[in-house]
């Protein structure tokens, strides 16, 4: 039980009148890389996004159950959801940089904190660019706007704003289908890597990434998890009919 | 896409069938020649054995070429990743008729052929088997491999009832000729027993593809 780090608990969401999650039970292992796969509207990115309330902000919806982040449940009324998000981070599909320098960018979160001091500030910089495999190619130009980037480097910056302020919990929503193959199997060896302080959860449309970089691959379908298991068992025999007709691309 | 890739994986099944009637046949004039004592067909049998390597190679092609465009999963994958087997085992019995048409080679020389019916027996639980297994691939059925696994024990019983029996034939004799004939007799038993393992390992691969399960009976 200590290395389960996220449990969902007869979780279901509903946008108005539409369940978009129906009875989800399993766990998310700490340190660990959970891949969520299944066809497009089959709930994987709304339950991703349920891990860290990002569906609060949408009018008319409404949850059922519970997730329980280190045994509590995120979805308790005394939770702070800014709490939570700082806990919770997140990195979308298409990196979304703030049209600032680069250093501006990670220090973003950890100033949002209350963290002032310039040497602070430059050590978890360092860190964070460090953690997202991205010191190396900009520690001579941290002044320089984050937009001059390349689409793959980025990614990892956003990755670096999300560490920068001390996460559990990495989300990340398609992180690489905006990036080349190379760029994403740069993010992919980061995941791996990052795994190692963090628990990383990531929706991807690419099986062969789901297979490559997770530990743990979930299967969604129709609001539903069909299968949860060991990603090399999901991948090279799967136990549920529709899993196996979906990953042959039999059905999808 | 999916049909495209379907439509190879009939044509991969087909390859493998096709290669699996070849060895049929091989053992078949194995088997003949040595009942006839006919070195001509023997022959035959040794310089057919290229053309079942060759099968081998060409299926093995197709199966790198699927795994590197197509990049499988699931049952798609154990089933080619089966075949890779498949095809290795398929080679191997060929050899061992190839080895059955050698040994014949060496009885036409002293003109006997051995008296056992065991061998008789031997030769046609091999060519069931095999015939089972062939069906139980291009069906999928697990419980018909399983049966084989069954049928691999009667061949081991036969087996060790023929080399008992060899023995005491060479313990009471002391012609040369004598001996040599129960030798090449048992090393065609041996090449016999060990192509029914080899029918044995392939319909292990048919539960494989169907469960995942990777199981080993010859123990």
């Amino acid at each position: 039980m200590a290395r389960d780090k996220i449990e969902v608990q007869n979780f279901n969401f509903y946008y108005g009148d539409f369940q978009a999650l129906i009875d989800l039970n399993f766990a998310i292992q700490k340190n660990r890389v959970t891949a969520l796969i299944g066809p497009s509207g089959c709930g994987k990115s709304t339950f991703l996004r349920s891990i860290n309330r990002m569906n609060d902000t949408i009018k008319n919806t409404r949850t059922v159950g519970k997730i329980l982040l280190d045994g509590k449940n995120i979805y308790d009324e005394d939770v702070d959801v800014t709490n939570l998000r700082q806990q919770v981070g997140m990195v979308f599909q298409r990196p979304n940089p703030f049209p600032q320098s680069i250093l501006d960018n990670v220090a973003f979160g950890p100033r949002v904190l209350g963290m002032t001091s310039k040497n602070d500030l430059g050590d978890i910089v360092q860190e964070s660019l460090e953690g997202a495999g991205l010191w190396n190619e900009v520690k001579h130009r941290l002044s320089d706007p984050a937009l001059d980037l390349n689409p793959g480097q980025q990614q990892r910056l956003c990755i670096a704003r999300a560490i920068a302020v001390k996460p559990d919990v990495i989300l990340m929503d398609e992180p690489c289908s905006a990036l080349d193959p190379i760029a994403t199997l740069h993010i992919e060896d980061l995941m791996r890597e990052l795994a190692k302080d963090y628990t990383i959860v990531i929706v991807t449309h690419n099986m062969q990434q789901a297979a490559r970089a997770s530990h743990f691959t979930g299967f969604f379908w129709l609001g539903r998890m069909v299968e949860f298991g060991k990603t090399g068992d999901l991948f090279a025999a799967p136990q549920q009919e529709l899993t196996e007709a979906y990953i042959t691309g039999r059905r999808g | 896409m999916r049909a495209r890739f379907e439509n190879q994986l009939t044509k991969l099944r087909d390859h493998v069938l096709r290669m699996g009637s070849k060895v049929q046949k091989q053992l078949d004039m194995a088997l003949d020649s040595l009942t006839n004592l006919d070195a001509d067909l023997a022959q035959q049998v040794i310089v057919f054995d290229q053309e079942i390597n060759d099968s081998r190679f060409s299926i093995e092609e197709r199966c790198v070429e699927l795994i590197a465009t197509q990049q499988p999963a699931a049952s798609d994958l154990r089933f080619i990743v089966a075949t890779l087997n498949i095809i290795v085992d398929l080679e191997r019995m060929g050899d061992q008729s190839k080895g059955i048409a050698g040994e014949v080679k060496h009885l036409c020389k002293h003109g006997k052929k051995p008296k056992l019916d065991q061998i008789q027996k031997m030769g046609n639980l091999a060519k069931d088997m095999f015939e089972q297994c062939l069906l139980a691939y291009t069906q999928k059925n697990v419980e018909l491999a399983q049966v084989i696994y069954n049928r691999d024990d009667e061949m081991d019983d036969l087996y060790d009832s023929v080399i008992t029996q060899l023995i005491e034939n060479m313990a009471e004799t002391t012609k040369q000729k004598k001996i040599e004939v129960a030798y090449e007799t048992l090393r065609i038993a041996e090449k016999l027993e060990r192509f029914a393992d080899l029918v044995t390992n392939f319909a292990e691969r048919i539960v494989y593809i169907a469960t995942g399960d990777i199981q080993e009976t010859n123990v």
